[in-house]
């Protein structure tokens, strides 16, 4: 599915130019479940942006689904993302003027889904994630478990083939943690691939590979279970 | 999508009160201004353009050349002009001469009433559309003992019955009888008029119109269909000097539907002046005024911009488009735009009626009028353009990743932008501040002028139309018995607002060829001592003297243009009659200060038109009552009428007094746009710079420190706004002055006060928000970070 050839970032700003990602080269294939670790500062976050299609490689090759996406306009992007793509944060970016309802609704505002279709995909998912109940609140009347669950909810609801997760556990406690960690356990085993950025060890280990960078390089890639 | 983003919008809208009171009550003082400018403009621009026929309609006007290079343009032609047309003028269908308006009194056996009105030709109703009730338009002027009379008029003197076929009865003249009964004239025609009396029956009674060497009456011409005005314009242009009918005068047309709006000639040419002019000035305002109300929705939509990243970032990886963002922004604009629009309708409705007043209109507005419809929808449409556009497609240029990052930024150039938009409005405010304060300091130049006589003590009692003309001698001895009368004489015209003008006057030494125009005022004895006028030389008209029934006065414009120094004892000739000069008096002002002083002669006339009294000013309404009853022992039959000088005069600057009001309102507007601005760009300056300002604080940083970080950026806009609007106020009000002949120095001081005004009010509008935060414990800051 996804495939990089020497992938590169580099930022600049007017004294400083930082590599963020330097050659680096990773293939991650249909229905896996890849973390990415490494310390604050060894470029995971920019992989997942630019593999996210949220930013663009300063060189190399970035191929999705055989074909080379790293360099397209951003509308064009756009396109792909949203109708391939599903996003969680660790602060979760949810809008804070639409209903949980809303929240998960709007990705199929984009892909244009009608609405008794929208009503009803949205009501399935809210029910899976046992947040039914709330769907008529805001954001801020949720807790930070609630809120998650919403912000995967919203990461599904258009059947992405992948899903990024930028430490999606980072802001919540070990129990909500572990229920969110859950929810993408399943979803994977389901068929969607899933590409995690996380520090934690324990999180990192629910995926099937582990991917350590190190200064912009991938260091080591360990398999955690074989992927059958 | 549309009604999602229109449910975002409203929700966003309720969620942060303060930064939508302030974007909204912004653009609805910048709508109801344009409201009330533009329905004032539609009206200027109804003005005499009601007639059917307008567009081959017009008024004859005379260039007039003097051998000093003056040409005068004047709408009074000689009588004899309308025959000539019709005759030799196959392009023209009908004309039509007119008076100007005529007071008269009238009765019948129930009832009096004194009425304006004219003397027109009977073609006048065929031609302009002054519809008629009753009465057949073809012959209702045809007999010179009719009248057709306003449909007010007939429900006063005959209210129970019809008044066609009635007999009305003119103090002093014949009985009338009531041809016809026309509608009330509308408010938006400049010939206003409440009867209409046969010209046949003036021009019977006034000899003078039977020849050329005399102007008076108005002559309209309605052209035949499909013709070219150009061609008859041209055409026109020598007619009147043909035949030896008047000497260095031409002709031109004016459309009748231009009379009210273009109305300034000089030198026999439009000048570009007049009505037009003030509606092309207000019309700026108007639209800078919603302009800058735009600014302020712009610079506090950028200002926050940062704010909406994060959002704009969100929904762009979820898969929005550009496109989408912009639309959802634009209909946060729009609705935003609706609401304001909605208030500003409201403000409009309930301010019309002062507006009004204070504008002496007649303004209606009416929802169903199309023009209303189109005017508010262009109205709408140019704040959902200007304000909603450039934040639309700046906020949704935002990239998803700095917004996710939370590495947003304000781009220097959008810092730049805003404070150029900010300094814009305070631009705008100063010069308007500015140029108000000019206009009135020239009002009050107008209105405190020595104009050479004495018109606070000055009454003009009219007497035109009574039949007390011929038993003034005896009237003038009566009310010298009034204590409070201090000396009474009589004139043709009231002294500051002389019409009358005369050329072919000549004098020993003149050269032959040339020829002046002298105004001239028909006098009575002890003039000078009733008006106050100043004699430089010589003495006043005086029954002592017999002789100066045919003996002149002259001011001091005429003796240079005569080039006499000494003119006393010397003589003028009118044609070939001689008249003796007895005195020079000062100059004084006839009209207006917007017009120089011409060269006058005063003459002892026994047409009276009007009782100069001058009076006491202590104990005035008794002196009032005695006047009245020492009239009404000669006249009890018609009101008493009086009018003081200077309430005359103040009549001239009717269009300054109301230019000086709504100068002072869109001034008041502007800065209060501005102060909502400041007011908003600052409560998110400290939005934004909490956590700075937590830790300045704990590093030590006192109150007056911290405020000074917010007044410093103020300060510096104010101060160029000031640079940069003092020449611009300068030059416009410099141009508006050019209109007065007698006008005021403009003060330099007026700047800088101006400047240190809007300073203060600036000042003020932060200080408390920025007080606030310089209170605020830093620890609240800092935990909130």
């Amino acid at each position: 599915m996804i495939k990089t050839v020497n992938l590169t970032k580099v930022y600049r700003s007017d004294e400083v130019e930082t590599t963020a990602l330097n050659e680096v080269n990773i293939e991650i294939k249909e229905g896996e479940f890849v973390s990415v670790m490494g310390p604050s500062g060894c470029g995971k976050s920019t992989l997942l942006n630019v593999l996210g299609m949220i930013d663009s490689p300063t060189a190399g090759d970035y191929l999705f689904n055989d074909k080379e996406v790293g360099h397209l306009s951003e509308s064009k992007r756009s396109d792909v993302r949203k109708h391939n793509l599903g996003f969680v944060f660790q602060s979760f970016n949810l809008i804070d003027e639409l209903t949980v309802f809303e929240n998960v609704e709007l990705p199929m505002l984009y892909t244009k889904v009608p609405s008794a279709e929208r009503k009803t995909r949205v009501n399935e998912l809210l029910e899976g994630m046992n947040i039914m109940h709330r769907r008529n609140h805001f954001p801020q009347q949720l807790s930070g478990g609630q809120q998650q669950r919403v912000a995967v909810a919203r990461a599904i609801v258009n059947k992405p083939r992948l899903i990024l997760a930028d430490e999606p556990t980072g802001n919540l406690d070990s129990s909500n943690g572990d229920e969110v960690m859950k929810i993408l356990s399943e979803l994977n085993a389901g068929g969607t691939t899933i590409l995690m950025v996380t520090h934690s060890q324990y999180c990192a280990e629910f995926g099937n590979r582990i991917i350590r960078m190190l200064d912009g390089k991938v260091v080591v890639e360990n398999v955690v279970r074989q992927y059958l | 999508m549309f009604l999602n983003d229109i449910k975002v919008s409203w929700r966003k809208l309720w969620l942060d009160k303060t930064t939508s009171s302030i974007h909204i009550s912004s653009l609805a003082i910048g709508i109801v201004s344009c409201l009330l400018i533009f329905s004032w403009i539609m009206q200027q621009f109804q003005y005499d353009r009601f007639h059917e026929k307008q567009d081959r309609l017009f008024q004859v006007w005379e260039n007039q050349y003097y051998s000093d290079g003056t040409i005068l343009s004047v709408t009074a032609t000689p009588g004899p002009l309308k025959k000539v047309l019709e005759e030799e003028m196959p392009d023209i269908s009908k004309a039509v001469r007119t008076t100007w308006s005529i007071k008269k009194e009238f009765r019948n056996e129930q009832f009096t009433a004194t009425e304006s009105g004219i003397y027109a030709d009977e073609d006048f109703f065929q031609v302009f559309t002054f519809p008629l009730l009753e009465g057949d338009p073809i012959s209702v002027l045809q007999q010179p003992e009719h009248i057709v009379i306003s449909q007010r008029m007939a429900d006063q003197l005959f209210p129970d019955e019809s008044a066609i076929g009635q007999s009305l009865e003119i103090i002093n003249e014949q009985p009338f009888t009531v041809a016809g009964v026309m509608e009330n004239i509308t408010s938006v025609s400049t010939l206003q008029f409440d009867y209409v009396l046969p010209f046949k029956k003036f021009e019977s009674e006034n000899d003078w119109l039977l020849g050329w060497q005399n102007n008076g009456p108005n002559t309209w011409v309605l052209l035949k269909k499909e013709v070219d005005s150009k061609d008859v314009q041209n055409k026109l242009a020598s007619l009147i000097k043909k035949d030896s009918r008047q000497k260095n005068t031409e002709l031109f047309l004016q459309p009748v539907k231009d009379r009210y709006l273009y109305t300034d000639y000089e030198n026999g040419q439009y000048a570009g002046g007049g009505r037009i002019e003030k509606v092309k000035l207000f019309g700026l305002i108007a639209l800078l005024i919603l302009l800058v109300s735009c600014v302020n929705f712009i610079s506090l939509t950028t200002a926050r911009a940062s704010k909406r990243a994060k959002e704009v970032g969100i929904r762009k990886v979820i898969g929005a488009s550009r496109k989408a963002i912009a639309g959802q922004f634009f209909i946060e604009a729009m609705l935003i735009s609706f609401f304001a629009l909605s208030i500003g309708v409201s403000l409009f409705i309930i301010f019309l009626p002062y507006f009004n007043e204070a504008t002496n209109s007649s303004i209606v507005f009416s929802f169903l009028s199309k023009e209303v419809g189109v005017g508010l929808f262009g109205i709408f449409l140019f704040t959902l353009l200007v304000a909603g556009s450039y934040p639309s497609m700046l906020l949704s240029s935002f990239s998803p990743l700095a917004a996710i990052a939370d590495r947003f930024q304000q781009q220097v150039g959008q810092r730049w932008l805003r404070n150029i938009l900010v300094v814009g409005q305070f631009t705008v405010a100063m010069v308007l501040m500015a140029g108000t304060w000019i206009v009135l300091q020239q009002i009050q130049f107008m209105q405190q002028k020595e104009l050479g006589f004495n018109q606070q003590q000055l009454l003009y009692i009219p007497i035109n139309s009574t039949g007390l003309a011929k038993k003034y001698n005896v009237l003038k001895e009566d009310l010298l018995k009034i204590p409070a009368v201090q000396s009474v004489s009589s004139c043709n015209q009231k002294l500051n607002d002389i019409r009358y003008s005369t050329s072919g006057i000549s004098w020993e030494g003149m050269p032959v060829e040339e020829d002046h125009l002298f105004t001239t005022i028909g006098a009575n004895f002890d003039f000078v001592n009733t008006t106050g006028l100043v004699l430089k030389s010589g003495r006043d008209f005086s029954v002592e003297h017999r002789a100066d029934s045919m003996n002149v006065l002259i001011n001091e414009a005429a003796a240079k243009l005569m080039k006499m120094e000494n003119p006393v004892g010397k003589s003028v000739y009118f044609g070939e009659e001689p008249a003796q000069i007895i005195g020079c008096v000062k100059d004084f002002h006839m009209y207006s200060l917007k017009y120089e002083i011409t060269p006058a002669i005063l003459y002892v006339d026994s047409d009276l038109s009007y009782v100069y009294v001058q009076v006491a000013t202590d104990n005035l309404p008794n002196t009032l009552t005695s006047l009245e009853q020492t009239f009404n022992n000669y006249e009890s039959t018609i009101p008493f009428e009086y009018q003081f000088a200077d309430e005359h005069y103040s009549q001239y600057y009717q269009t300054e007094k109301m230019t000086s009001k709504l100068a002072i309102l869109f001034s008041i507007l502007a800065l209060l746009l501005c102060g909502l601005g400041v007011l908003g760009l600052t409560i998110f300056s400290l939005e934004r710079r909490i956590k700075e300002i937590g830790i300045r604080k704990v590093l030590g940083a006192s109150t007056r420190q911290i405020v000074q970080l917010f007044l410093k950026n103020i300060l510096q806009m104010v101060g160029l706004a000031f640079i940069i609007g003092t020449p611009i106020a300068y030059y416009f009000s410099q141009q508006w002055l050019q209109d007065f002949a007698y006008r005021i120095e403009v003060s330099w001081w007026i700047f800088p006060i101006v400047g240190i005004i809007v300073m203060i009010f600036a000042l003020l509008t932060i200080l408390i928000q920025s007080l606030k935060a310089a209170f605020a414990s830093p620890i609240g800051a800092l935990r909130k970070e």
